[in-house]
């Protein structure tokens, strides 16, 4: 049975987030194990034996679940260094099963259920996933099939196979989302504007059932022997027939009807759960923007703080942004399937968010209720002024938000698979200047870096001695820490940039040369860090106050010339005042 | 010892106005100038113009060429189990880990380059010298 990549922590087709190839026998209890688009929680036992909690997306439940003799391996995700570990069950026959023998433990509902999920899971023509899943993968399909007969290509037979997989994932997931409408709307049903929706869900089933017709009446042409290629271009009658068969845009379908509810559904009560799913939305467009222009564009002189709002803002596709915005609106507003990557990173980006995304909401909210009713939910977007809510987010969220979301928004957008790679990269001091420039602090800065696994970041400034230090009423500049650490005497000791005559600055100007420091170290990076751990985790070999409270430690370092004695002077607070070679 | 004339006294490190150290500059018999780092501090600043001895101590010493470090024509010599670099107008003291490490021939002249020179100590030349270094 093929592993399908419709969860994107397991992919083994052509997907670089994962690498698998560590055997995992024995999965702790609560382990995620991903098996096809199915996440289990492993409540027990190992490879060989084990049963756990396989979550069945048409249920919105958790059934329980046993397998023997199965080949699971540790899911590798470059793209989030710092992922618990889970797990990928990859054997070509291996299979899950209903826990219990006796079928009384599930209602007959479930059993059917089962029964249903056991056929998906062993057939691999039917597809797994959710209804937004479906939609996306359909249109994925889609445009590699159009592009490849725009190109005058042909389309394999197993690209139009996976078409019609998706296709009827779309039609079931649409057929839920009828049902779960009809509820809404109880006895409104009928009124035009609802009866309107309900009809162009209809109209879609239609036409993609006739789409999945086509292609299966398609498909089964034999095609001749002998020769062979006698419609236009060298196609034969059926291929060119396959090619039409296609539905052009379900996805467009599917978030006019969206955009549609929010403009029905946008009443005063819920005003803000739209505003916000929108807000959210556009702040996340805004921040990947940014990453986009400064991060993956071939144009190394872009270099926008995130609060260069005006450029970014000029960088985006205004309309794609707001219909965006308002299909955010309509899902956070109307009952729909879950599963779609967009309810995932909106969720993701809230919680990153934080104190910003009340900020940014409450701000929109409150300039979205002063515009005329009469205005749609696009247009009333389009009015509210983003740069100020954007501010009042606070940058710091916004570098949550990316380094929180990357990972979903990638599914989506194919450029930035890649970014953890090309942030790497960039290196540490470029990122901490271009940050910079957005006035980020030194800790949302750290933290960034530390998400992507950046060289050098983090290992030298410890929040929690950064708020001791504060604590303490210490004045420091905390933007120019370099390092900071606590003594054996668990004295707090810090490096600073400072200036000609004090910090890091004074140790470069006055003791970088080749008479001193450049004798023992390779590089100045190379240096600090050195001061770092022998302050850390070293004692030192002599200690003097003098009446002045200059402090004076002196300590044996490793350098190149072998193991050095150096002197570390500080102010009485800990400032690093100077760093000499004895 | 050394015998020079402080010409200047430069501060180093200073935080908070406190000084931590100091660079002072000074001319040599020979009327060179040598800039001497002043690491505890002594503060020389009340020998500014006048003629000392003062004990000069070198970071490293080595006996390759190496581009823009100091290097004095001169021997080395044991001098009561401490080791110096001697010659008309200049003692170092240098290490005896210099000399294992760099494997350097005690009693022979030769061109030597050095790493930052200290200031160890300080004297008053008495008046005999100092009448002497004036003239």
């Amino acid at each position: 049975m093929p592993v399908k990549s419709t969860t994107a922590s397991c992919e083994v087709d052509q997907s670089i987030l994962y690498a698998g190839s560590i055997p995992f026998q024995n999965p702790p209890k609560a382990t995620m194990l991903y098996f096809n688009s199915y996440e289990i929680i492993v409540t027990g036992g190992n490879a060989a034996k084990g049963e756990g909690l396989l979550f069945f997306p048409y249920l919105m439940k958790r059934i329980p679940v046993e397998w023997q003799n199965i080949t699971i391996r540790k899911g590798e995700d470059p793209e989030d260094p710092f992922m618990s570990d889970y797990g990928c069950i990859v054997g070509k026959d291996d299979k899950i099963q209903v826990q219990g023998s006796n079928p009384s433990v599930l209602s007959d509902d479930l059993n059917k259920q089962f029964t249903a999920l056991a056929a998906w899971l062993n057939d691999p023509g039917s597809f797994t996933g959710t209804f937004g899943e479906a939609i996306e993968k359909y249109e994925e399909k889609r445009k590699v099939i159009q592009s490849t007969e725009g190109m005058g290509g042909k389309a394999d037979k197993a690209d139009y196979q996976d078409l019609t997989k998706y296709l009827k994932g779309i039609v079931k997931g649409g057929s839920d989302w009828k049902e779960k409408l009809l509820k809404h709307f109880g006895s409104d049903a009928n009124k035009p504007e609802n009866k309107a929706i309900l009809d162009k869900l209809d109209a879609l089933k239609v036409a993609l059932l006739a789409c999945e017709k086509c292609v299966a009446d398609n498909l089964s042409v034999t095609p001749p022997k002998t020769g062979g290629g006698g419609g236009p271009m060298g196609f034969e009658d059926w291929e060119v027939n396959l090619a039409k068969c296609v539905y052009p845009d379900a996805k467009g379908v599917i978030d006019d009807i969206k955009i549609s509810i929010a403009n029905n559904a946008c009443g005063p009560e819920s005003i803000l759960a739209c505003v916000g799913a929108a807000a959210m939305d556009i702040a996340l467009n805004y921040a990947f923007k940014w990453v986009e222009v400064n991060f993956l564009d071939e144009n190394k002189q872009n270099n926008y703080a995130i609060t260069d709002f005006d450029n970014i803002w000029k960088a985006q596709d205004k309309y794609e942004v707001f219909s965006s915005a308002a299909t955010a609106c309509a899902v956070a507003l109307v009952p729909f399937p879950t599963g779609t990557t967009k309810e995932k990173i909106l969720a993701t980006a809230v919680g990153a968010f934080a104190g910003g995304a009340v900020a940014l909401i409450t701000d929109a909210g409150d300039q979205y209720e002063v515009l005329p009713k009469t205005m749609s939910v696009g247009d009333k977007l389009s009015s509210i002024d983003w740069k100020q809510c954007f501010r009042k987010a606070g940058t710091s969220a916004f570098i949550t938000g990316i380094s929180s979301g990357i990972a979903l928004w990638a599914i989506d957008h194919p450029k930035f698979k890649d970014f953890g790679a090309k942030v790497k990269s960039l290196g540490y001091d470029k990122i901490k200047t271009l940050l910079k420039k957005s006035e980020l602090s030194e800790e949302t800065i750290e933290a960034f870096c530390r998400r992507f696994g950046v060289k050098g970041a983090g290992k030298l400034l410890d929040n929690a001695l950064i708020s001791e230090l504060k604590a303490a009423g210490v004045k420091f500049t905390e933007a120019d820490l370099k390092f900071i650490a606590k003594n054996k005497d668990k004295f707090i000791m810090f490096l600073e940039k400072g200036n000609s005559n004090a910090g890091l600055q004074h140790i470069i100007e006055r003791h970088w040369n080749v008479d001193e420091l450049m004798k023992f170290f390779n590089n100045q990076d190379e240096m600090i860090e050195s001061l770092f751990n022998v302050i850390k985790n070293d004692n030192y070999l002599s200690k003097v106050i003098d009446t002045k409270n200059r402090l004076s430690d002196v300590y044996k370092i490793q350098t190149t010339k072998g193991l050095r004695e150096f002197t570390i002077a500080t102010g009485d607070k800990g400032f690093v005042v100077s760093f000499i070679p004895n | 010892m050394t015998e020079v004339v402080i010409l200047k006294n430069e501060i180093g490190a200073m935080y908070q106005d406190v000084i931590y150290d100091y660079w002072v500059s000074c001319k040599l018999t020979n009327n060179s100038e040598l800039l001497l780092f002043d690491p505890k501090p002594i503060d020389v600043s009340h020998y500014l113009n006048q003629n000392v001895e003062i004990g000069i101590k070198a970071l490293f010493i080595e006996k390759k060429y190496t581009d823009k470090l100091r290097s004095f024509y001169g021997q080395l010599e044991n001098i009561n189990g401490k080791y110096y670099f001697k010659n008309e107008c200049l003692e170092i003291e240098i290490s005896k880990e210099d000399i294992i490490s760099e494997n350097l021939q005690l009693n022979t002249f030769d061109t030597f380059y050095f790493g930052r020179l200290d200031i160890e100590s300080i004297e008053e030349l008495n008046p005999r010298s100092r009448s002497a270094l004036a003239e």
